[in-house]
């Protein structure tokens, strides 16, 4: 118990300081990302399904609700922090393979090049359907 | 970041590696929540992939997302996104223990807190099916 909740903080044990340090930094924008999603996603479920009748917008609706700038600016931040949030987890749970420092930097590396496609063909999406609006 | 061994000394969990998650034998419940985090965690980005190449459909114009729309809304579909949302609110009360543990609040009551936050996942889940099927 007591050492997955250490795995849980980021605590690299056995590694030299800075990979330590960075262990915790990763694990306090984990903590930070996750909790201001908490808010981002209850508003994205609530707002996409909870308020239209049927459950689901339909196109028209998507574009219109898009349209507004404050929802697009509200939508792009969830889908910063939501990739970051994922990107963060997904390195972690990869880690735990157990690779070497080099090893652990490349996962680094893939990790962020995925993250920056994912964000960049989101943002893609949403600014296609604001600009219908 | 309460409970932190000395430089040097490998953590029993972290030589286990993923292999270790499907280890029950000798598993603490906060074992188990960690693991379910961390799958909760794996299936939710599966499913932000799924969303993201759905909604690909949206640029391409109404007539696309109507179709959509058409699977969206069949009862077994509301039903696998109940289930997904379950799986968001067990992820997201489950990692609030997990911040509210590491840093160093409530680590002797984490169990108590574990088992809250899967109570509390039941209850919203409950509101949200009222919500999304509309049964009363």
């Amino acid at each position: 118990m007591a050492a997955d909740i250490s795995r849980e903080a980021g605590d690299v044990r056995g590694a030299a300081a800075p990979r330590r340090r960075r262990g915790t930094v990763a694990w306090i924008m984990q903590a930070a990302s996750g909790t201001l999603l908490v808010l981002l996603l209850g508003v994205h479920i609530v707002a996409q399904h909870f308020v239209v009748k049927g459950g689901l917008r339909n196109y028209a609706q998507v574009v219109s609700y898009l349209a507004s700038p404050a929802v697009l600016a509200i939508e792009c931040l969830f889908v910063v922090v939501l990739i970051w949030h994922a990107m963060l987890g997904l390195r972690a749970i990869l880690l735990d393979l157990g690779f070497g420092p080099r090893g652990e930097a490349r996962i680094t590396a893939a990790v962020t090049v995925l993250g920056a496609a994912t964000a960049g063909y989101s943002f893609w999406v949403l600014t296609t359907l604001a600009a219908r609006g | 970041m309460s409970e932190v061994l000395p430089a040097g000394r490998a953590a029993p969990g972290r030589a286990r590696g993923v292999r270790g998650w499907a280890r029950l034998r000798g598993r603490h419940l906060g074992g188990v929540a960690f693991v379910a985090s961390r799958l909760t965690g794996l299936m939710i980005i599966g499913y932000l992939y799924l969303h993201l190449a759905v909604l690909f459909l949206l640029t391409r114009g109404p007539r696309s997302w109507h179709s959509v729309l058409t699977l969206f809304r069949n009862p077994y579909f509301r039903g696998l996104e109940a289930v997904l949302i379950l799986l968001i609110l067990v992820h997201a009360l489950n990692g609030l223990r997990l911040v509210l543990v590491g840093s160093g609040i409530g680590v002797r009551h984490q169990k108590a807190m574990f088992l809250t936050a899967l109570s509390a996942s039941a209850v919203l889940i409950a509101g949200a099916a009222v919500a999304m099927f509309g049964v009363v």
